[in-house]
């Protein structure tokens, strides 16, 4: 709560002095534990700013094509995605004003809807470390460890790094323990051999419609005209096969190299409950190994896949 | 009939036809082919994906082509002879096929594919008993025990299913259900009384018809900024709709054999309306918004009658960013043109 | 009952190209046993196989029984394919559809047709229509001003010298720019209509051409006296289905396949200015 009246306050004074013409964050949504992005134009709209586990949309998405100056009331993982797009020329980062604290995490609506079985419901208040749930004819009280994303159980960096002369980092004192172990799932993975990995995958995305909910709410995903979707000459059909079902997830993951900052925003928008972060993950892991790449952890640091070293590792081209 | 006999039913039923159930897969409820020893899930809030898909396929081969010695040859693709079994369909699905209906099967055009399927159809629905709070049929014309569409409605009492005839299809698949009987006055008494707390449980008061009337209005408005600035064009909220129709034609080869198909499209994507010549009427996401909400909400009012939404909620719980139709529809209701100040969404 | 969306197929016959900068050519295509009925100002759907489709105005009038011809502009992936297909190839034709132009209020009318550049296609249909020995005396008096951007960008330059030649048609052709060779009238369609100032009295003006043009003739016909509902346009729009069911092509609540590509200005003005 506290750190939502700071955020609240220092939102007020940005917008107060006109620092910036319009500030990104969460305000309460329609659904139990679902926030909803806020467009903040007055001072007096930062009354309805939230901070908390229900803020589950990667907001740096918003800065596509945006002119004018930008406060995003950023996570951890916004803050480094909206860095990566400022890196990449997509938002210029002297019109960008981050505003942040460490991040104890979001709620996953789809383990919540697992654990009770698809019954409504009706409310869901967070008190400290749990979560009291209420249904048509129930009550449970359940520890918030239990429905956070996997993207946040194993998030690296909960505690954002920003840039003192142009940020507002807020509750500086308190940080959130980092996770240093790989996903149990992906060392899974990475033990089947490439055959076993494909049945799996073709298995995985078996019921992908092809919505491109995964590609829309990833911030990263800014191209004008996605390479899937041209037709001179067209990358991806449209007939449903594995083939093209496949094609379009692999090549988006691998276009992710170096860039993707795990937020999990593309599995919580799968309407399908398929893992999608199941290739972004890995990805992001092999990148990490293998080039040292950590996205939008160091302003203006050219990214790893953008540039060449002598010493980046080549045993996969020998 | 009681709810044991489901099992024998569906075995009776599918040696004359496919049934197609919900079915648990993943964590989600979804409509497919029951194997010989398959069960259904029919207690359930509603399916993930709309049967709509049934009978309008995600995508669909429309004909096969090759150029075998030079001569081109197409074969259109054939139609399932096997009439089948659509269960388990809640009544504001149902009524979307009856909406679907007026687009797909018009005087001057059929569209073959989607009309073959549905004369080969019959359309076993379930009754709404326990309706959720997202669910707002009764602001649309529907109702959770709405007849529109159905054949056979089926409807849960705890112990047992009450099995209603709406239609000669309907009727035909009675036989084959086991050991029914007539209710008792104690199960039509309790009957009754699901029916009225379904009826009394779903969302009426949504001021859809205002909403139409000021769609009328506000076409060059500001608002449409307002409306559309947290909508990411992800493309969820038309593919879960069971009222969504639009699709896209695109062929497919692979040396000298290749297939036209139809697959899903959306109007909320870029490309959507993009010409050759470079020119999109509809190049940004607020345009795209306005075309989604007035098609939905006044276009086929005045081409069809009828709003193309029939309440079942799925956008409301599957957009990412929690955009919410009621709320646009709640906005739209109460905009007054002279009274408008706007306060726009910087871009 | 048929299925709407497998088109019949089609052997390409004679290829015209008809411009200097060779990106408009006149197929003329033969029906493999199939026929066409159609009334100018319809569409079709055609098809390269293996590409895709898309909708292309008739550009022969069913006057011409011998011959069905579509002019196609290069510009996107099916036209560009089609420029690629030769003499004998095989494509796909589906329809006709659209409203066409309404040649029956049309009747006891005098007719003012303005073209600009490649849109002129299907005002092309209706004017071989109109001016057929079967039809003329259905109709009073014919204007038809067409322009073009350079003189080797005017398309059927046969036609224009077989109307020119008659004495039942009031033919300006202009360029907005000439060369050394032309000696005809220089300016921009608009300010060419203005000039020819066609008379509105019962009569109906049918402007097909690029939106820039379009935008700058209505008011000069506003000016000369036309009212809206007489002065009729023709939209394009990205299509699909050609059949209003896929959804794309709307213009408010009409769509331009079903309820066109044939709109008054009257019309228009009812609709969202989505186009």
């Amino acid at each position: 709560m506290i750190i939502q009246d700071k955020i609240r306050e220092a939102v007020r004074s940005l917008l107060r002095e006109k620092r910036v013409d319009l500030v990104i964050a969460h305000e309460m949504g329609t659904l139990p534990l679902r926030a909803t992005p806020c467009f903040a134009t007055e001072p007096g709209d930062a009354e309805r700013i939230v901070w908390d586990p229900s803020c589950s949309v990667n907001l740096a998405a918003f800065l596509q094509n945006r002119k004018g100056k930008v406060g995003l009331v950023a996570k951890s993982c916004e803050a480094r995605a909206a860095l990566v797009m400022a890196a990449e020329h997509q938002f210029p980062r002297e019109n960008l004003v981050i505003l942040s604290a460490p991040c104890q995490g979001v709620v996953d609506v789809k383990k919540v809807q697992r654990r009770f079985g698809g019954r409504e419901i009706l409310a869901a208040k967070i008190e400290g470390d749990k979560i009291i749930f209420k249904g048509k004819d129930f009550q449970e009280s359940l520890p918030l460890t239990q429905f956070l994303c996997d993207s946040c159980l194993e998030c690296r960096h909960p505690n954002p790094v920003l840039n003192p002369s142009r940020d507002v980092l807020v509750e500086e004192g308190s940080p959130v323990a980092p996770t240093q172990a790989d996903a149990a799932k992906i060392i899974e993975l990475e033990k089947k051999t490439p055959d076993e990995r494909w049945s799996y995958f073709v298995d995985q995305f078996k019921d992908c419609i092809g919505c491109n909910a995964c590609r829309e709410v990833c911030p990263i995903c800014y191209c004008n005209e996605c390479f899937a979707d041209q037709t001179a000459p067209r990358w991806v059909g449209k007939s449903g096969d594995a083939s093209d079902v496949l094609v379009f997830h692999l090549v988006r993951t691998l276009h992710m190299a170096g860039r993707c900052v795990d937020c999990g925003a593309c599995s919580r928008a799968c309407p399908m409950n398929i893992d999608v972060r199941m290739l972004t993950k890995k990805m992001e892991k092999d990148a990490r190994e293998l080039f040292a790449a950590d996205p939008g952890m160091k302003e203006g640091e050219a990214e790893a896949l953008a540039t060449f070293s002598e010493k980046d590792p080549q045993e996969f081209i020998m | 009939m009681d709810k044991g006999s489901i099992s024998d039913f569906i075995r009776n039923l599918q040696k004359q036809y496919t049934v197609v159930a919900p079915v648990r897969r993943r964590d989600l409820i979804l409509f497919d082919e029951l194997g010989s020893s398959d069960t259904p899930t029919l207690e359930f809030a509603n399916s993930k994906l709309p049967p709509k898909g049934f009978f309008f396929p995600r995508s669909e081969t429309l004909f096969r082509f090759s150029a075998k010695s030079g001569k081109m040859e197409l074969t259109p693709a054939q139609t399932k002879s096997k009439p089948a079994v659509l269960m388990g369909v809640r009544p504001c699905d149902a009524r979307s096929l009856v909406l679907l209906d007026k687009v797909f099967m018009t005087e001057k055009y059929t569209d073959t594919p989607y009309s073959r399927k549905r004369a080969n159809t019959t359309v076993v629905g379930m009754a709404c008993t326990d309706p959720r709070t997202t669910c707002f049929c009764g602001s649309v014309g529907g109702d959770p025990f709405d007849a529109s569409g159905i054949d056979l409605l089926m409807t849960d009492v705890g112990h047992g299913y009450f099995m209603e005839a709406l239609t000669q299809k309907g009727e035909k698949l009675l036989p084959h259900a086991p050991k029914t009987r007539s209710p008792t006055r104690e199960e039509l008494q309790k009957q009754g009384w699901i029916k009225s707390k379904a009826r009394a449980a779903v969302e009426r008061e949504l001021p859809v018809e205002q909403a139409e009337t000021n769609l009328e209005n506000i076409y060059e408005d500001d608002f449409w900024d307002r409306v559309a600035a947290k909508c990411l064009g992800c493309g969820v909220c038309t593919y879960l709709c069971p009222t969504c129709h639009c699709f896209d034609i695109t062929d497919d080869i692979l040396d000298s054999n290749g297939v036209r198909v139809r697959s899903w499209d959306s109007c909320v994507y870029p490309l959507f309306t993009l010409q050759a010549s470079g020119h999109n009427p509809r190049k940004s996401g607020k345009e795209r918004m306005r075309q989604r909400v007035m098609h939905k909400f006044n276009y086929t009012v005045k081409n069809n009658d009828a709003a193309f939404c029939v309440g079942c909620g799925r956008c409301v719980q599957d957009c990412p960013v929690n955009l919410d139709i009621r709320e646009v529809i709640k906005a739209v209701a109460s905009q007054r043109r002279a009274a408008l100040q706007p306060k726009e969404a910087p871009t | 009952m048929k299925n709407p969306y497998i088109p019949d197929l089609a052997t390409i016959g004679r290829i015209i190209t008809e411009n200097e900068a060779e990106d408009i050519k006149t197929f003329e295509l033969s029906l493999n046993g199939s026929e066409l009925a159609y009334t100018p100002g319809q569409f079709a759907m055609l098809s390269v196989f293996g590409v895709g489709e898309c909708p292309i105005g008739i550009a022969s009038s069913p006057t011409q029984l011998d011959t069905l011809q579509f002019t196609v502009k290069k510009a996107g992936v099916v036209t560009a394919a089609l420029h690629e297909c030769e003499e004998g190839a095989t494509i796909g034709v589906r329809g006709p559809y659209g409203n066409g132009w309404p040649i029956r209020d049309l009747e006891n009318r005098n007719v003012v047709m303005i073209g600009g550049g490649f849109a002129f296609t299907t005002l092309r249909s209706l004017a071989q229509y109109v001016l057929h020995s079967s039809n003329r005396d259905r109709y009073r008096d014919i204007t038809i001003i067409y322009g073009a951007r350079s003189p080797g960008e005017l398309i059927y330059k046969r036609d224009l010298e077989a109307w020119s030649q008659r004495g039942d048609v009031a033919l300006t052709v202009t360029v907005d720019k000439g060369d050394s060779g032309w000696n005809g009238r220089e300016g921009y369609v608009p300010t060419i209509t203005r000039e020819v100032a066609p008379s509105a009295e019962d009569a109906t003006a049918l402007v097909c051409g690029p939106p820039i043009m379009i935008k700058f003739t209505i008011p000069v016909l506003r000016e000369l006296g036309f009212s809206p509902q007489d002065i009729l346009l023709s939209l394009e729009m990205r299509m699909k289905c050609g059949i209003g069911k896929c959804g794309r092509c709307n213009v408010g609540h009409m769509y331009v396949c079903l309820d066109g590509p044939v709109f008054s200005v009257a019309q228009l003005e009812e609709l969202p200015k989505e186009y």
